[in-house]
């Protein structure tokens, strides 16, 4: 190890253009957090973009049952698509790291890869494709002839979670793959060894040791999820009020700029809380299995 | 090896049925929106039947036709093009640091690069649209360009990265031996041997940038508006295959790019999925 101090002059002129970009690129990025931060505890003037003086009454405001609805909303969506992903998500991870062909292994990357570099809109637009009231599921369920009348999917929250569970998976099943492949299989050949069965070393050995990349999944996923923003807007028409959307109509919508930055500022919370909650469990978990 | 497969090949048979059919209606769920899209985008009406009526380029005309869609594309390209420029630029620098690792405070400047993937889009958009009102820049290239590259950043650095642990140290000491100076090392040795992290990097910003949405919503204006905010401003108003002649292109440039990805470096090496057998 080279100490810092030690180094020549020009290898510490090299370092610091190296890292200033970074610096700068940073700069902005706090900047905002910052210029978001101070705005929510501004008073709003009606009908100007400027603000008035020092306040906390943004942040009374989010008790208001309206922006709780909101809260609860976002939660409930966050909660079921998360759950749902990581069901859905782990026989898939495991068959991806699993499987005995690479064919196979390879062709369910691809097509799990794939609708996660397609952009938010386009996948959202796929969805509003599908769950139209002439859309392919109606379709569909009507030429098997379980409906008679089309279902209404879109502008309900069931809509806006089914898309985001679809949205949301590939992610799941990436991080739930990460941590199964990084897993040394020595450990359930001995089991299996030692008399388990396929089940019993399932359960008892793969799936505990999964856990870390199982939690990172979930975490992800309820962040994504928490801050999605275009698939509620076009699938649930404005009428699924999460709190991305109530950020954006308060932004964008009604200019009232201290307001929406105490619920962008309260989305960032929850945001944080999480992460952290996260990285611990996956630390004691760690801690745990003797790493 | 063998016989660990032809173990996983002996047993259950039942239960591998299910095994199948779970995993099967896993990946129609996932791919299925996808082709409909697709298929959308070639229908003569703008409802699409089951089974399809006919083949019509109608809606892609309609594309060509739209200066909104027209003006959303060069935009898309040039940001794009400059976005990626600028991260790339400011990966390889950051990433170089962080691998001969010993400035001090890279952990937070690391955290901080990385942390737009775990952000919520909207609050950087929001925060990056007060800095453009402080700054008098409101919708204009400039914001809209850094926003990009900061949302491209972590897949650039990563690349990057993962590019570095795979050179070999001793190919530089060598040079350094030889008498190359720090320069002359970083250009001839360094550099060559980054291309394939250079390559990936670039794939990756370039399609993360070109689908960019929420943060781009808040930076751009009518004359700065990126594809995905055209297309989003189109399905607020009108619900035509349109937008999937677009999205059709999207995903044909996507697939693309990824078969590119994956030549290029391995989308499993770059999704750490390469473990032990």
């Amino acid at each position: 190890m080279i100490r810092y101090s030690g180094k020549k002059g020009a290898e510490r002129t090299q370092e610091i253009l190296f890292i200033l970009p970074s610096i700068i690129f940073l700069g902005f990025l706090s900047w905002g957090l910052l210029l978001l931060f101070q705005y929510s505890l501004r008073s709003y003037i009606p009908g100007s973009l400027a603000v008035g003086g020092f306040t906390f009454a943004n942040y009374e405001r989010i008790i208001d049952p309206l922006y709780l609805g909101a809260v609860w909303e976002t939660l409930l969506v966050c909660f079921w698509v998360t759950g749902t992903t990581l069901v859905l998500g782990y026989p898939l991870a495991y068959v991806l790291i699993r499987h005995p062909s690479p064919f196979i292994r390879s062709t369910i990357l691809i097509l799990t890869i794939l609708p996660f570099f397609l952009g938010i809109i386009v996948r959202s637009y796929a969805w509003m494709l599908v769950l139209g009231n002439r859309g392919f599921l109606n379709q569909v369920l009507t030429y098997l002839g379980m409906i008679e009348t089309p279902l209404q999917f879109l502008f309900r929250r069931s809509g806006v979670i089914l898309a985001l569970i679809q949205i949301s998976l590939p992610v799941m099943v990436i991080m739930i793959a990460t941590g199964l492949a990084h897993i040394d299989r020595n450990y359930e050949r001995t089991a299996k060894t030692l008399g388990a069965g396929p089940f019993k070393a399932f359960f008892h050995v793969t799936l505990p040791l999964s856990l870390p990349g199982v939690i990172s999944g979930c975490i992800v996923v309820f962040g994504w999820t928490l801050s999605a923003f275009a698939t509620p807007v076009m699938i649930g028409g404005g009428r699924v009020y999460v709190m991305t959307v109530m950020v954006y109509d308060q932004i964008l919508g009604s200019g009232n700029f201290p307001f929406g930055a105490s619920l962008g500022v309260f989305v960032l919370m929850v945001d944080i809380v999480l992460l952290l909650i996260g990285q611990l469990a996956v630390k004691r978990i760690q801690r745990r299995m003797g790493r | 090896m063998i016989s660990e497969a032809k173990r996983y090949e002996g047993k259950f048979v039942g239960g591998r049925f299910v095994g199948w059919l779970v995993v099967s209606a896993i990946l129609v769920f996932l791919t299925v929106p996808t082709i409909l899209v697709v298929f959308s985008s070639f229908n003569p009406t703008s409802v699409l039947d089951f089974p399809p009526k006919g083949i019509s380029l109608r809606w892609y005309l309609n594309l060509a036709e739209r200066p909104d869609f027209r003006l959303g594309f060069v935009n898309t390209a040039l940001i794009g093009v400059l976005s990626t420029f600028l991260a790339l630029l400011t990966g390889i620098g950051l990433g170089l640091s962080i691998h001969r690792g010993s400035f001090p405070g890279r952990q937070v400047i690391y955290a901080g690069i990385m942390s737009p993937l775990v952000l919520p889009g909207v609050i950087i958009g929001v925060g990056l649209l007060m800095v453009a009102s402080k700054t008098g820049g409101v919708g204009r290239f400039p914001i809209v360009i850094v926003a990009h590259a900061l949302m491209v950043l972590p897949f650039v650095l990563r690349s990057i990265l993962i590019s570095l642990e795979n050179i070999d140290p001793n190919l530089e000491k060598a040079a350094a031996i030889l008498g190359a100076n720090a320069t002359k090392r970083f250009f001839h040795v360094t550099l060559p041997l980054l291309r394939p992290g250079i390559g990936a990097g670039i794939l990756f910003a370039l399609i993360m940038s070109i689908n960019e949405f929420t943060v781009s919503l808040f930076v751009t204006a009518r004359a700065t508006q990126t594809m995905p905010v055209v297309l989003f401003n189109y399905t607020m108003a009108y619900i035509d295959p349109t937008i999937a002649a677009v999205s059709t292109v999207y995903i044909i440039t996507t697939i693309v790019t990824i078969w590119l990805l994956d030549r290029a470096v391995g989308i499993a090496t770059i999704l750490k999925l390469e473990g032990q057998g």
